[in-house]
């Protein structure tokens, strides 16, 4: 046989084979768009978008109906009204739709005892993941194809262009696949759907209410072009063919709004199929991969963009930026932080000799808590060093319309991602000696919150001392409350805006101001090892997560 | 034969609780096994081991020497589980949810239709291809769910509890056709809390109580071994005690007792020389009207190797 009979047959077989079939869709399909039901829920959909539709008309139409110049018409901007309505509409909708139709895709199936069946045959998790998700997603899409005829008809009323039409369906498809995950991910991660449905609308809520406040800022507030407008489904036309500047580079907002949303959804799909019950399967390596792509992707766009134009033509807000990424930072790693060092330390291994078994690298990407240490630093550097060479670059950099550049304070910002560092090492410690005390997971994750929670709690206590001896003298400044101050990392990140306690010559403790993130740093480390060596003896007593 | 499914040392606990402690179990090819516990034994803690769905603790189990654990995906080929709680997908018909499961199972497409026709004919159950799964009675689901097991055409069947909560003539339908299973020479482990439904057709037994494996093997083996013999009745018309005294000095003779007007002689001799207990009672001239053996009786056993500890 010649090698292009052998590749032909191949190929031939390869194509024969490729019919993709995924049967819990074709199940999932059959049973929902069986009767009526689905057919009255399309026309639901259409009938309401026509009704807001027909009332802003008929509210138009009485507006100008006095009027005798027909410019009147043109200036109202009819088309881009009408369809700037359906849009808003449409990302509510599938906001309250996309949810309600996944997230009890898993949980109904764990509480009508129908799981087992279904684990046991030889569909994959991501086969049935792929297929939940996807029945829920393709009825949005359906829903989203029902409402192109009133698309068109605003169309007809101009000033509205066909291609921004096709970008602002492309976006909110993006929203609904995000929102489908979601939803998909909570029925994997929780027993009931109850509790999936709440988180999932809860998260959605709050996903959709940031990102449209953010758009809407774009759009109508002083940062305009902002890369990250194209988040929101809400906004989506308004910044369907709007371009933003990344230093140099000008990228289309709706592209890095649907590439962004895709990605968060496919990465909850990811995650979800780590979390079917009788599917033990372990993919921290990608998963920790895309977290990492993702969030970084996203910081770089996001400081790249803003160091471009967001800041303003003229430079001097840089203190107050670096202040703002931090804030960020810190609200990205409370959460995870007890996510990531959280779980079964491992059958005979001690918590601290986990920590320094294997090559770190591998090691970070090991699903055990000593791997999400790992992981959490490693986070944290490449977050940190996106922050810090991308202000590097902006100190020799003009954003646009300007002639100055930035000057960012380097060594501020070095001290303050040390002292995020110090932080997040030792609540990680905190995790793993919860880990080693707790049953579960949950009551360890929610623990290391909760003590989290209490070290913000009473942070106000170390400032309002500080602040009760306002003008400053030297004993002041070296009390202990105030030195205190400086184990939290939201001292060093406010002290570099500046406005945290002008005219302060800094602390004694930590030797000088110059070193508070490294002091920050030792004396978490402090915590960390005495945490560390607790849960040490609290695993020799057989307590902790169990493996499963 | 070659052993099917093997269990070692299995264990598994929940907290301070043992489910199911140092369990070990050899089924063979093709044995009916039934695996008998009072309800909370571990029955169905050990079946899920097997089947996958649980982790044990420690120890290990194998289907054709494959390890659980280590293999699951290829273990789940092999069985077919049903479990003794289930429920059923709403707004399908019988055809699709056997449909669903042929296709989950990776039959190709082309030979779906005819193995769903298939298990529809042995079940029972072509008259209801178009019906709503959910609208079907106990029974049927049942059998359905049995239908669903058998599509891939497993060599071990895991059922646990297929006939709790039937009525009689489901219970007596689901029977008929295990016996037909048996037939066709699958290895099946079933549990029960109800003894009569096993006694038929099972060819060995296992006992378990609060995790802990009692007494396994052979049926008749384990019922002699349990009662310690056989057991006699012997009617007579009168003398009936000094029939006894006769009847205890002889050999293999265990204990007489005597209950309205008949002798029950627990005899643990060989079963050939069983008839000289008759000779000795003719010649002797009692008047013997009846001599038999007692039915063998699975609940006699079970009451007597369980304490009744977590019933």
């Amino acid at each position: 046989m010649s090698i292009v009979e052998l590749a032909q047959k191949t190929l031939a077989g390869r194509i024969k084979n490729a019919r993709y079939e995924n049967p819990v869709i074709t199940k999932e399909l059959r049973s929902r768009m069986r009767g009526a039901r689905a057919h009255q829920i399309m026309m639901a959909y259409v009938l309401l978008m026509a009704i807001v539709l027909f009332c802003i008309y008929y509210s138009q139409w009485m507006d100008v109906a006095g009027s005798a110049d027909p410019q009147s018409w043109f200036d109202s901007r009819l088309g881009f009204r009408l369809f700037s309505s359906l849009t808003w509409l449409q990302a509510v909708l599938i906001g309250l739709i996309a949810p309600s139709l996944t997230s009890g895709c898993i949980t109904i199936e764990k509480e009508q005892q129908t799981i087992e069946m279904l684990s046991l045959t030889t569909l994959s998790a991501r086969n049935i993941i792929v297929g939940k998700l996807m029945s829920g997603y393709l009825f949005v899409l359906m829903l989203l194809a029902c409402s192109l005829p009133l698309a068109g008809m605003c169309l007809m009323f101009g000033s509205v262009s066909p291609a921004e039409i096709a970008v602002t369906y492309l976006i909110l498809a993006a929203w609904a696949f995000l929102f489908s995950s979601i939803g998909v991910f909570c029925s994997a991660q929780f027993k009931k759907t109850a509790t999936a449905s709440l988180i999932a609308f809860g998260t959605v809520f709050i996903y959709a209410f940031l990102t449209t406040l953010w758009a809407a800022e774009c759009k109508y507030g002083h940062n305009t072009n902002s890369i990250l407008g194209g988040l929101s489904g809400c906004m989506a036309l308004d910044h369907s063919l709007d371009m933003a500047q990344v230093f140099y580079i000008r990228l289309p907002v709706a592209l890095a709004g649907i590439a962004i949303n895709t990605a968060i959804g496919i990465l909850l799909a990811v995650l979800a199929t780590t979390r079917l019950p009788f599917h033990r399967i372990d993919r921290a390596v990608l998963i920790r991969t895309m977290l990492l792509g993702i969030s970084l992707a996203t910081l770089f766009l996001f400081v790249g963009n803003a160091l471009s134009g967001l800041l303003g033509t003229t430079p001097g807000q840089e203190s107050d930026f670096a202040t703002f990424m931090f804030v960020i930072l810190l609200a990205v790693f409370i959460p995870a932080v007890p996510i990531f060092s959280t779980g079964p330390i491992g059958k005979n291994a001690n918590p601290v000799s986990s920590l320094t078994r294997e090559p770190i690298f591998r090691k970070a990407f090991e699903n055990r808590p000593a791997g999400g240490l790992f992981f959490l630093a490693l986070w944290w550097a490449a977050a940190c060093a996106v922050v810090i060479a991308t202000f590097a670059y902006a100190n020799s950099y003009s954003p646009v319309g300007s002639t100055g550049t930035y000057s960012f304070d380097l060594v501020n910002i070095l001290q303050a991602s040390i002292g995020l560092l110090g932080a997040i090492i030792a609540w990680g410690a905190i995790g793993m000696l919860f880990s080693s005390i707790m049953p579960n997971k949950n009551s360890a994750v929610v623990l290391v919150l909760l003590i989290i929670a209490l070290a913000w709690a009473i942070y106000p206590l170390m400032l309002w001392q500080h602040e009760s001896s306002y003008n400053y003298t030297w004993e002041n400044q070296s009390g202990i409350m105030w030195q205190a101050a400086y184990l939290w990392p939201g001292t060093t990140i406010g002290e570099m805006s500046g406005g945290w306690h002008p005219g302060s010559t800094g602390p004694i403790l930590w030797l000088d101001k110059g070193l508070t993130g490294v002091g920050c740093l030792a004396a978490w480390g402090i915590v960390a090892v005495i945490a560390l060596s607790l849960s040490g003896k609290y695993y020799k007593r057989g307590r902790g997560i169990p493996d499963e | 034969m070659s052993v099917m499914m093997r269990t070692e040392c299995l264990t598994k606990t929940y907290g301070q609780l043992t489910a199911v402690n140092n369990l070990c179990l050899e089924i063979e090819q093709g044995d009916i096994v039934g695996f008998i516990g009072p309800n909370g034994a571990g029955k169905t803690t050990t079946i899920k081991m097997i089947s996958t769905l649980l982790t044990p603790t420690s120890g290990a189990a194998y289907v054709a020497d494959i390890d659980v654990q280590q293999h699951p995906e290829k273990v789940r080929r092999l069985i077919g589980y049903m479990p003794d709680f289930f429920g059923v997908y709403d707004d399908i018909k019988a055809w699709e949810y056997l449909d669903f499961f042929a296709a989950a199972y990776k039959i190709p497409k082309s030979k779906r239709a005819k193995t769903i026709d298939n298990v529809l004919d042995l079940t029972d159950l072509s008259g209801k291809r178009d019906d709503f799964v959910d609208a079907l009675s106990r029974g049927m689901k049942q059998r359905l769910c049995l239908a669903k097991t058998l599509l891939h055409d497993p060599a071990v069947l895991l059922l646990d509890e297929p006939a709790s909560g039937l009525d009689p003539r489901a219970r007596i339908d689901i029977k008929e056709l295990l016996k037909e299973l048996k037939v066709m020479g699958k290895t099946i482990l079933i549990s029960s809390h109800i003894l009569p439904e096993l006694a038929d057709f099972c060819n060995k037994v296992a006992i378990i109580e609060r995790g802990e494996l009692i007494i396994s093997g052979d049926v008749g083996e384990i019922m002699e071994k349990a009662r310690g013999g056989r057991l006699l009745i012997v009617k007579l018309l009168d003398r009936h005690d000094e029939a006894a005294e006769l009847l205890s000095k002889m050999d293999g003779v265990r204990s007489v007792t005597i209950e309205d007007g008949t002798l029950r002689v627990q005899y643990t001799g060989l079963p050939e020389e069983q008839h000289e207990l008759l000779t000795a009672l003719v010649s002797g001239g009692y008047k013997v009207q009846s001599f038999s053996e007692a039915e063998i009786d699975l609940e006699d056993v079970f009451m007597k190797v369980t304490t009744g500890a977590v019933a």
